[in-house]
C-alpha cells in the first residue's frame, strides 16, 4: 500500500513534466483562441490572460471579431476561395496520380524503372526553381490569377510525392491477385478499378488528406500565381495581407488566423490517423 | 500478363503532362536562364557567371546564407533532441497518444496561422504601456517581481526552499545508493561528471536563491550575481532538476537534457540581453529576431520528429535493454550503447529531413518579417527578388543556389533511406 503511493509520487515528476510541457505547447494557439474573442479594446489594454480573472464574465467576449473579419476584410470570400482551389486540387492530382501509380506498378514497359526514379527524384525540387517560366508562360496564356492556374500548379508539384506513395502500396498488394485476375481475362482497367483502387483506399485516403492540407496551408504558391488579384486569394495569402495592412489589430488577425485553422483543426481531430500517416509520407516534398 | 501495346501511356500521359511543365522543364529553363540578364519577365542577354557574382557579392545574399545555416543548426538540432526526449518521456504514461497530439498540433495548421500566433507572442508595447504579447508581458512582470524587496517575495522564498529541499531528496538518493539508477555508479562504473557538476551548479544556484530570498544579498556580496535573473534562474533550475530528477527515475538521462538546457541557456542569454525592459522581439538584430523566427519553426516541426523517434524507440527490443541493465550497465551506458545505436538510422533520416526542409523555409520568414532586419532566408530572399526587385536573372541564380545546397541533403537522405528498407 505505502510503496505503491511512493511508486505514485516518485512517477509525480514525470506527469508535472508531461502536463507541463504539453500545457506550454498550447499556450501560444490558446492565446489566438482567446483573444479573437475579445473587444478590440480589451486586446489593447490588457494580456488575454486577464479572462481569467473572472472567466465566467461572459460581457468580456464578443464575435464582433468575426462579424468584422469575415465582411470587411474579405476573409469570407478568401474562405471559399481557399475550399474552390483547395477541393479540386487534391481531386485532380490523386486521380492522375493512382492511374499513374497503377502503371508504375503493373504494367511492364521499358524504362519503366528509369521514368519512375525521375518521377521520384522530382519530389525534392524546390519550387523556386519553378516559378518564373511557368510565370512566363502562364503570362501568355493569361492563366495568373485564376482557379485553372493553381489547381494545375498545385496538380503538378503534388504528383510526384502522390504517385510515388501510391505506386509503393499498390505495388506491395499480393501478385497472386492480379494473375488470377488476368487469368479470368480481365483487362488492366477491370484490374484498376475493381481490385487495386478499393484495395488502396487507406492509402488513397492518407495522401488525400495530406494533399488537401498541403494546398489548404499552402502559401507560396498561391503568392506567385494568384499574384495582386484578391478575387482568387487563398486564406492564407489574405492574412498574410492583412498583416501587411493590419499588423497590430490582433482583434482581426487572431479571428483570420482561427478562421484559417478550423478546416485542419477538424480534419487533424477526425482523421488523426490518416493524416499523421500523411504528413510523415510527405515531408520532403518541395 | 497481356495487355494492348502501349496502354500504359493512357495511364501515364496525364501525370507525365503535367509533371513536365510544371517541374521538368522550368527546372532546366531556371538553370539556363540564370545565364541572361532580362527584359521584363523574358530573358535578353546571355551574360555568363554575372547573376551569380552579383549574388555572392550581395549583402542581403550573404545574410541570408548565414541565417539558413543559424537555422539549420539551432532548429534541426533542438526539434531532433526535444522530439527525442519527448519520444521517450511520452512512451513512459498511459495517456501517451494524448500528448503526441497535443505536440503534433502545429504541424496541421499553416504556417501562415502558426506566424500569426507567434507574432502575437512576440507582440511588443514600448515600456509602460501594458504588455499584451506573453512574453513581454513574462519579462516586465519578472522585471516587477524581481524589484520587490525580499520580505514582500514570498513565493520566491517558497520556491527556493522548494529547490533546497528537491535538492536535498537528490543528494539523499545518490548518498543513500538508493536508486537502481544511481546505484550502477558505487559499483565502480564511472561517475559522470556532467550530472555531478549540473548538480552542484544546481545546488549553488538553490543556496543562492535561499540567501537572497530571505534577504541575506547585499550589493556587493557574491549572492547579488544572480540577483538581476533570480526568478528565472530559479524557474530554470527547478524544471531542469526535475527533469533531471524523471531522467533518473526512469532509466533514462543526458542526451535528451542537453538541447533542454541549451534553450534554457539561450533564453537566459537573451534575458540578459533584454534586462527586464519589454523586447522588440521581431525587430531587434540579428540574435533576438532570427531566434523568435527558429523558435516558431521549433514549435511546428517538433511533434513531426518526436512521432517517427517514438516508433523507432519502440522498436528497440526491451528484453536487450533489460538485458544491458541485469549485466550491470548503468542508464547512461544502456542509451549510449543501445537506444542511441538501434535508434540512429532514424534520427539521421529525421535530421536530413529537417534540414531539407530547413533550407527551403519560406512562410515564417515571408509572414512575420518578409526578411527585414536580417532575417532573410534564401527561399524568401528568392521571392523577394522576384516581386519586389524585378530582377528574374538574379531570382534564377538563386534558385539554382537554393538547389545546389539542398541536393548533398538529398543524397544523404536517399542513401539512409535505402540503408534503412535493406536493414529491413
Amino acid at each position: 500500500m505505502i510503496a505503491k503511493l511512493l511508486r505514485t509520487l516518485e512517477r509525480g515528476p514525470l506527469h508535472l513534466v508531461i502536463i507541463l510541457i504539453g500545457f506550454l505547447w498550447l499556450l501560444p494557439t490558446v492565446g489566438l483562441l482567446i483573444s479573437s474573442f475579445r473587444p478590440e479594446a480589451n486586446i489593447i489594454h490588457s494580456g488575454w490572460w486577464t479572462v481569467f480573472a473572472h472567466p465566467f464574465n461572459l460581457t468580456q467576449y464578443t464575435i464582433e471579431n468575426y462579424q468584422k473579419v469575415l465582411i470587411n476584410t474579405g476573409i469570407w470570400r478568401s474562405f471559399l476561395n481557399s475550399l474552390k482551389i483547395t477541393i479540386p486540387a487534391t481531386i485532380i492530382p490523386v486521380i492522375l496520380a493512382s492511374f499513374a501509380a497503377y502503371a508504375f506498378a503493373w504494367m511492364k514497359f521499358r524504362g519503366r524503372n528509369l521514368l519512375f526514379l525521375l518521377v521520384v527524384g522530382l519530389i525534392v525540387v524546390p519550387l523556386q526553381m519553378t516559378f518564373i517560366p511557368v510565370l512566363q508562360i502562364y503570362a501568355k496564356l493569361h492563366f495568373s490569377g485564376t482557379y485553372w492556374g493553381l489547381w494545375l500548379a498545385h496538380t503538378g508539384y503534388g504528383l510526384p510525392l502522390l504517385i510515388y506513395m501510391l505506386r509503393n502500396f499498390m505495388g506491395g498488394l499480393p501478385q497472386e491477385l492480379f494473375e488470377s485476375a488476368f487469368l479470368d481475362g480481365a483487362s488492366h482497367f477491370a484490374a484498376f478499378t475493381r481490385l487495386v483502387l478499393p484495395l488502396s483506399v487507406p492509402a488513397i485516403a492518407a495522401m488525400t488528406i495530406f494533399q488537401f492540407l498541403w494546398v489548404w496551408n499552402d502559401l507560396i504558391v498561391a503568392l506567385i500565381y494568384v499574384g495582386g488579384s484578391p478575387r482568387v486569394a487563398p486564406l492564407t495569402l489574405t492574412i498574410s495581407n492583412l498583416i501587411g495592412s493590419y499588423g497590430e489589430d490582433w482583434q482581426l488577425l487572431t479571428a483570420a488566423a482561427f478562421i484559417s485553422m478550423i478546416v485542419p483543426l477538424i480534419v487533424f481531430l477526425s482523421l488523426q490517423r490518416y493524416f499523421v500517416r500523411g504528413i510523415l509520407a510527405g515531408s520532403i516534398k518541395g | 500478363m497481356k495487355h494492348r501495346g502501349g496502354e500504359q501511356w493512357l495511364y501515364l500521359a496525364p501525370a507525365l503532362i503535367i509533371v513536365t511543365f510544371f517541374l521538368i522543364y522550368p527546372t532546366l529553363v531556371t538553370i539556363y536562364q540564370s545565364f541572361f540578364s532580362f527584359s521584363g519577365i523574358y530573358p535578353k542577354n546571355f551574360v555568363g557567371f554575372l547573376n551569380y557574382n552579383r549574388a555572392f557579392n550581395d549583402q542581403s545574399v550573404l545574410i541570408a546564407l548565414r541565417n539558413n545555416l543559424l537555422w539549420i543548426v539551432l532548429m534541426t538540432s533542438v526539434a531532433v533532441g526535444f522530439g527525442l526526449l519527448l519520444a521517450v518521456l511520452f512512451d513512459r504514461v498511459r495517456y501517451e497518444a494524448t500528448a503526441k497530439s497535443v505536440i503534433f498540433l502545429p504541424m496541421a495548421i499553416s504556417y501562415t496561422a502558426a506566424s500569426v500566433i507567434w507574432r502575437f507572442v512576440y507582440a511588443y508595447r514600448p515600456p509602460g504601456f501594458p504588455q499584451i504579447g506573453l512574453l513581454n508581458a513574462l519579462l516586465v512582470n519578472m522585471g516587477r517581481f524581481v524589484a520587490q524587496p525580499p520580505v514582500q517575495r514570498p513565493l520566491q522564498v517558497l520556491l527556493a526552499l522548494l529547490a533546497a529541499v528537491g535538492l536535498l531528496l537528490f543528494l539523499i538518493g545518490l548518498t543513500r545508493g538508493s536508486w537502481e539508477a544511481i546505484r550502477g555508479w558505487h559499483e565502480g562504473h564511472r561517475l559522470d561528471f556532467v550530472g555531478v557538476s549540473i548538480v552542484a551548479g544546481l545546488a549553488l544556484l538553490a543556496a543562492a536563491y535561499l540567501a537572497q530570498g530571505i534577504g541575506a544579498a547585499k550589493p556587493g556580496s557574491w549572492t547579488y550575481l544572480f540577483i538581476p535573473f533570480a526568478p528565472w534562474q530559479l524557474l530554470v533550475g527547478l524544471g531542469g532538476g526535475l527533469l533531471l530528477l524523471v531522467a533518473l527515475r526512469d532509466h533514462l538521462w543526458g542526451p535528451p537534457l542537453l538541447p533542454v538546457l541549451l534553450i534554457a541557456l539561450l533564453l537566459r542569454f537573451i534575458l540578459s540581453q533584454a534586462g527586464f525592459q519589454p523586447e522588440a522581439w521581431l525587430i531587434n538584430r540579428p540574435w533576438a529576431n532570427n531566434l523568435a523566427l527558429i523558435v516558431t519553426g521549433i514549435w511546428v516541426w517538433t511533434g513531426f520528429c518526436m512521432v517517427l523517434l517514438s516508433a523507432a524507440y519502440k522498436g528497440i527490443p526491451r528484453e536487450l535493454l533489460d538485458a544491458a541493465r541485469i549485466d550491470g550497465a548503468n542508464e547512461w551506458q544502456v542509451f549510449w550503447s543501445i537506444t542511441i545505436p538501434f535508434m540512429k538510422p532514424t534520427i539521421a533520416v529525421v535530421t536530413t529531413t529537417i534540414i531539407i526542409f530547413v533550407l527551403k523555409i519560406f512562410d515564417i520568414v515571408y509572414v512575420m518579417t518578409n526578411g527585414n532586419y536580417d532575417t532573410e532566408v534564401i527561399a524568401n530572399l528568392m521571392v523577394k527578388t522576384m516581386y519586389q526587385f524585378f530582377d528574374f536573372g538574379r531570382a534564377s541564380a538563386i534558385a539554382v543556389i537554393l538547389l545546389l545546397l539542398i541536393i548533398p541533403f538529398i543524397v544523404i537522405n536517399i542513401r539512409q533511406l535505402r540503408a534503412q528498407e535493406a536493414v529491413r
